[in-house]
């Protein structure tokens, strides 16, 4: 069976470090790791590699070529940083699952807000968004795409979640 | 990254800017790196794969785990296992990048979009699943009655670079002839010259 590369940018954000170490043992994808610190990078996949020697992980420091490789783009990038991502990776990631993954501390509709920009800035993108605070297994994953809301609501069960998928990206803000 | 598709589809059918414009929001750029694989045997062909960038091979495996080339696709060609594409039941077939590719892959369920938006495509996947089926009855009937001479220099005629791109071992796989009789065939020729 092929497999999926899941490309992780901002893999050395709190979210983006947790799928990453969370993927890499199941040995189902490929993961390119992509950030634009290095160093904090270069220390997550040493951290990988000592815990998952057979893992298939790849460091990437073009974010456009990190994504054009990937069959899934999993995003955890700041705010502010929302617009610049996305002007690099919107030729490559036409018709791709783009999962936005955001800490919920301490407002809900920041990851809301941001899917739905992602989903503006990336119009031919399948853009999905989960909601999790870490603190539960319980996680809501919305998105336009049902077939890529399934898919993603299968890749967080697999990292031991319990995906409730609510739909839509517009369904979600009205939980 | 769409320019070769566009000039491609161009030779065939005629579309507007705007027609074109909808036609790249349908296609999954892909970059694959050399020995990785666009499907395996046992899956589903989830694909419809135009070359941008790259030469790929399709081969299935025997029991006994040789190797068969189906055929090379080079930039600028199409290529997928239709018939698990269209099906969704699990395809023969190997695809392998034997360079770094850049692909542009369309779903069924876009390619059926596409079709349905611009009803031009009917007449351009037409043509291409018309020229398909004639060079594949040209390659059975070649791979029936004709002598590896005959063969190789088809080959050459259909991918005139692949003698510099693709290892002998898969141009002789590929032709269903052994790696000697590879070598006798090119040595034959080289001295006619």
């Amino acid at each position: 069976m092929v497999k999926q590369t899941i490309a992780i940018v901002g893999a050395e954000g709190k979210m983006g470090s947790f799928f990453a170490h969370g993927l890499a043992p199941l040995n189902l994808y490929r993961l390119l790791l992509l950030s634009e610190d290095e160093g904090q990078l270069d220390k997550l996949s040493r951290q990988i590699l000592l815990l998952t020697p057979e893992a298939d992980v790849e460091l990437i420091s073009c974010l456009k070529d990190g994504c054009w490789e990937a069959d899934i783009i999993i995003l955890d990038v700041p705010n502010a940083s929302i617009k610049d991502v996305a002007n690099k990776i919107r030729d490559v990631s036409t018709q791709k699952i783009v999962f936005g993954i955001s800490k919920n501390e301490n407002n809900i509709h920041s990851p809301i807000t941001a899917a739905q920009e992602w989903q503006q800035l990336l119009p031919n993108a399948k853009v999905v968004v989960a909601l999790n605070n870490l603190n539960t297994t319980k996680t809501l994953i919305a998105g336009n795409d049902e077939e890529s809301v399934l898919t993603i609501a299968g890749i967080t069960k697999k990292l031991g979640f319990q995906p409730i998928i609510t739909g839509s990206l517009s369904t979600i803000k009205t939980l | 990254m769409y320019d070769l598709l566009h000039q491609k589809i161009n030779e065939i059918i005629s579309i507007t800017e705007e027609e074109f414009s909808f036609c790249k929001t349908l296609f999954l750029p892909k970059k694959l790196r050399k020995r990785q694989y666009l499907l395996q045997e046992g899956d589903v062909c989830k694909y419809t794969a135009f070359v941008e960038k790259g030469i790929l091979r399709t081969y299935s495996v025997d029991d006994k785990g040789n190797e068969h080339i189906l055929q090379f696709s080079t930039e600028g060609w199409w290529l997928s296992d239709l018939y698990s594409f269209l099906t969704n039941e699990s395809s023969l077939f190997n695809i392998e990048a034997l360079e770094d590719c850049e692909l542009l892959l369309i779903t069924k369920t876009s390619w059926d979009l596409l079709l349905e938006k611009i009803p031009a495509f009917e007449r351009y996947f037409r043509i291409l699943i018309q020229n398909n089926l004639i060079v594949t009855q040209r390659r059975l009937m070649g791979t029936l009655s004709e002598t590896a001479e005959q063969k190789y220099i088809k080959l050459i005629h259909i991918y005139p670079d692949c003698l510099q791109r693709v290892p002998q071992h898969m141009i002789a796989s590929y032709l269903g002839i052994t790696r000697e009789t590879l070598s006798r065939v090119r040595s034959q020729i080289a001295a006619r010259k």
